[in-house]
């Protein structure tokens, strides 16, 4: 500790940051070895008379909140904005990214339809399409399916007890899955051996409004898993027929689009029975 | 005036088997304890009540509205929190993002409350230094807080929860206690648990529960006050008391109607009254 202490003009100039940058220099290195000087620094602050002129201090709670929200908040992933972009509710697209049992889904979806690709190529054009049309039209069904099934949906318990409408929240999680699943494989199509058309997409449809419809009576897996095994002998029994292409003509087209549009009418008139059937059966 | 909750012979089968068997319960606001053995239908009542499962039969009521109704579901849901028996997490999310999620399912759409008020219940079941923190990475006392913690958004006024101071050590149980006392001076506060000592804590009122059934509805005070003169300190175990262990002390606690030899007559606890209760035949019985 020296005898000499900083005086309180140049304290003060120094608090307000109007010191010579050698002086300052010397009231900083003083104020580092004399703690008498150092406690007479809170006082030069509140002492500043220009202090609640100058720009407004941040406050403690603001800042730590600020700190916080960068720590804690969920980082808004590029999807989410893209649901935003196009028209979604903040929350809604919120609680579609967020849902615990979308994302594997989706990407297990997308893997598959890579996967099958690959395997269809193995098999030359008639038995790739084959294998191609008995799997990737269920793909869709099976996402949706699966993105709000209870035996998979791990908070399901909780979302069940929340005034979170079931209907909506089941559609979008299934136009999420769609909206990533549909066009995944749609580019996965034209990398088939022979002439697969974009059409397969049709059933597809059909098969995701007929998982929704029929989820109004037993569970949406349930419902996925005898979808898959109908359209599975469908296509064998085309194939054995002829040509696995057969079920893409335009006949059964139209009754693809049907299905669709009666799934959703049948949805629309049950959608107050959609359940999870936990242990025999449960409001939603 | 209508009951928080209102069950009148209210039942609730899975295949041939009645979990809840002609339950009759009004519950009002306060603290309710539900004791009962595994299998006692504990859950399943809480779950009705919950509304995430329907009566088989019976008439249901909660704040006066019917929960078959979907509108009248949906409006007793808002005013709900649920702590399941099991809370499934997404462990990838963090402790935040989780009760952020259900957030928005019970209607929080603005972010700035939202998250307000998701950091305020965190700090209320002592998890507002970990909302960063992956739930994979959140221990099974900080799973269940975490789990509470969803439940008390929104400050809702019935809360259902099942088990909530499972797996918590006895400081965090008593940090509990207090939030949840706290929360029964508005609220109607359900939990099923198997720790006596917590509803002599926190309950006015108990519901004993064995094989679907009512066994015991009415004051803790009360039920204990049926064990008295009926559970002595001896040094040897009683062969004709029902229910007898060994103590930390190295004597024996029998819960008998007779005094065993040169036995010493004590205060009863609940548990004592829990354990000659269940010990009891199975006739319904109720405090007055």
């Amino acid at each position: 500790m020296s005898a000499w202490h900083v005086d309180d003009d140049a304290l003060a100039r120094w608090v307000d940051g109007t010191e010579t940058f050698a002086r300052a220099a010397s009231s900083e290195a003083h104020l580092l070895v004399c703690a008498p000087c150092r406690t007479r620094v809170a006082a030069a602050v509140r002492a500043q008379p220009s202090r609640g002129e100058r720009a407004e201090l941040p406050e403690f709670e603001a800042v730590w909140g600020n700190v916080r929200d960068v720590i804690e908040l969920p980082r808004v992933s590029a999807f989410e904005r893209l649901l935003r972009r196009v028209g979604l509710p903040p929350a809604d697209a919120r609680l579609v990214t967020l849902a615990p049992s979308f994302r594997a889904p989706w990407l297990a979806g997308i893997l598959l339809v890579l996967a099958f690709v690959v395997v269809a190529a193995q098999f030359g054009p008639g038995r790739g399409q084959a294998i191609f049309l008995m799997v990737a039209p269920l793909l869709p069904c099976l996402a949706v399916a699966l993105s709000y099934d209870p035996s998979i949906e791990p908070a399901l318990e909780t979302e069940l007890a929340t005034p979170y409408p079931a209907l909506r929240l089941v559609l979008l999680r299934s136009l999420a899955v769609l909206g990533i699943g549909l066009p995944a494989a749609a580019a996965a199509s034209p990398f088939l051996p022979g002439n697969v058309s974009y059409l397969w997409l049709l059933p597809s449809l059909g098969f995701v409004g007929c998982v929704l419809a029929a989820s109004t009576w037993t569970t949406p897996l349930s419902a996925a898993a005898g979808i898959s095994v109908a359209w599975f002998l469908i296509v064998v029994g085309t194939a054995l027929a002829g040509s696995a292409h057969a079920v893409l003509r335009p006949a059964y087209l139209g009754g693809y689009l049907t299905l669709a549009a009666a799934s959703v009418v049948v949805l629309l008139a049950r959608h107050r029975h959609l359940r999870q059937p936990q242990e025999g059966g449960g409001w939603v | 005036m209508t009951a928080t909750v209102e069950l009148d012979e209210v039942g609730r089968r899975y295949g041939a088997t009645w979990a809840v068997d002609a339950v009759s319960l009004a519950l009002e606001p306060g603290v309710v304890g539900l004791l009962g053995p595994n299998g006692a239908g504990k859950t399943t009542l809480l779950r009705m009540i919950a509304t995430a499962l329907a009566p088989s039969r019976g008439r249901l009521s909660v704040f006066g509205l019917d929960p078959a109704l979907p509108r009248q579901r949906t409006e007793i849901r808002r005013r709900l929190g649920y702590l399941p028996q099991e809370v499934g997490f997404p462990r990838g999310f963090t402790a935040f993002a989780f009760v952020d999620y259900v957030a928005v399912l019970k209607e929080w759409t603005v972010p700035g409350p939202r998250h307000a008020e998701v950091r305020r219940v965190l700090e209320a079941v002592n998890l507002g230094a970990l909302g960063a923190k992956r739930i994979r990475a959140l221990s099974g006392g900080q799973r269940r807080r975490l789990g509470l913690a969803q439940a008390l958004l929104g400050s809702p006024a019935l809360l259902v929860l099942d088990e909530p101071t499972a797996g918590l050590d006895p400081e965090q149980r008593a940090a509990l206690r207090a939030v949840l006392a706290e929360l029964g001076r508005t609220a109607l506060v359900v939990l099923s648990t198997h720790q006596t000592d917590d509803v002599a804590a926190l309950c006015e009122r108990v519901v004993v529960l064995d094989g679907g059934r009512i066994r015991y509805d009415g004051g803790v005070t009360e039920l204990v006050e049926r064990a008295a003169g009926r559970v002595w300190l001896a040094d040897q175990p009683d062969p004709a008391a029902p229910v007898s262990w060994r103590t930390g002390t190295g004597r024996y606690r029998n819960l008998a109607e007779q005094a065993p030899a040169e036995a010493e007559l004590v205060e009863p606890s609940l548990e004592d009254a829990y354990l000659l209760l269940r010990g009891q035949s199975a006739t319904p019985a109720r405090a007055s």
